[in-house]
């Protein structure tokens, strides 16, 4: 069974594609200990069964708000095989922050370009082919209110969750010197081979140097944890 | 003229110049969105939580946040006082060394 998660900002149709995927039917309960909606539903697809998780709408993954803590750990820790990020085509700009993020935490991410048409009506020409190039991940234009596009995004999911995880790259280069800060403190938790296994090192040392709360608290149990924060002065 | 977001009166559109807060709210309202260069208009405006339009999605903030928010008068040309010389979310190069000094 393939495990997916469905993640996007908030009115990108994320709700209907879940729908349109599972065919409504779903589990609906609530996060452990949060009063935040949790919905599971399933679909089968050229045979293959597929457990779709639906993650609370989210602008960014900064483990601020609840639905973004409950958001990044269920993709950090339950490592579902893909994660398909919703986009508003007609909106991409504000869209491709969570998805530049979900790429940082270097996530299996199947893009589904949704309202497709109405970037249309607005005489937006996307690229989608160069677009999935720059990302490095499979982008899938979508219209939900029609069902448009959802075999080709189911057939997507199963693609990518056969191919694996792709080979890193980087996504955004934060600068000579901020990029030297991050390889070191990489270093330091490539060292540690539970933290290592445990999440992305180049995602982890980047958080830091943010002063992430939820990242301190994840190393703080390493051996290498003076270490690790040594590096962060 | 700056003025503080908050202040800005219902329908009307300006572009943001300054965030003035900490460096979590700061954070905070840039992943939102609120954003030097960043086009804004209010929708609801008055005491309490205000309404805006930003990069085309809803937000609402409250007062004392949206207080915090710079902004000037749109006048379709460069942000007057904005390290980014014309409109966009780009990052400019003094905008990011200002954030790392602050760490």
């Amino acid at each position: 069974m393939i495990r997916v998660a469905l993640i996007g900002n908030p009115n990108v149709g994320k709700s209907l594609i879940f729908n349109n995927l599972t065919g409504g039917r779903a589990h609906v309960g609530n996060w452990p200990g949060k009063t935040v909606e949790r919905k599971v539903g399933r679909c089968v697809h050229r045979g293959v069964e597929m457990e779709i998780v639906d993650l609370p709408g989210v602008y960014s993954l900064t483990a601020r708000s609840i639905d973004e803590l409950i958001a990044r750990n269920f993709i950090v820790e339950e490592k579902p095989d893909v994660v398909v990020d919703i986009v508003d085509a007609s909106n991409l700009e504000r869209n491709l922050y969570l998805t530049i993020q979900l790429l940082e935490l270097e996530a299996n991410v199947v893009v589904a370009l949704n309202k497709w048409d109405i970037a249309g009506d607005l005489g937006y020409e996307i690229d989608v082919k160069e677009l999935s190039r720059l990302l490095g991940v499979p982008i899938v234009p979508t219209i939900a209110t029609t069902q448009e596009g959802m075999e080709e995004l189911k057939d997507a999911i199963l693609r990518a969750a056969r191919e694996g995880k792709r080979a890193r790259h980087t996504i955004v280069d934060y600068g000579r010197k901020a990029e030297a800060l991050i390889g070191r403190i990489e270093e330091t938790i490539r060292r540690d081979p539970e933290l290592s296994r445990r999440y992305p090192t180049r995602w982890l040392a980047i958080r830091l140097l943010e002063g992430d709360e939820d990242a301190l608290e994840k190393v703080k149990t390493s051996p290498l944890k003076d270490e690790i924060l040594g590096g962060l002065e | 003229m700056l003025i503080p977001m908050a202040m800005l009166p219902e329908g009307k559109e300006a572009v943001i110049v300054d965030v003035k807060a900490g460096r979590g709210l700061t954070r905070r309202l840039y992943e939102l969105g609120f954003v030097r260069g960043e086009r804004v208009r209010v929708l609801r405006a008055g005491f309490g939580p205000i309404l805006v339009e930003v990069k085309g999605s809803r937000m609402a903030l409250g007062w004392g946040v949206a207080m915090k928010v710079l902004v000037a008068d749109y006048d379709g040309e460069g942000i007057p006082g904005g390290c980014g010389g014309s409109r966009g979310v780009r990052l400019d190069k003094g905008c990011v060394d200002r954030e790392s000094k602050r760490r």
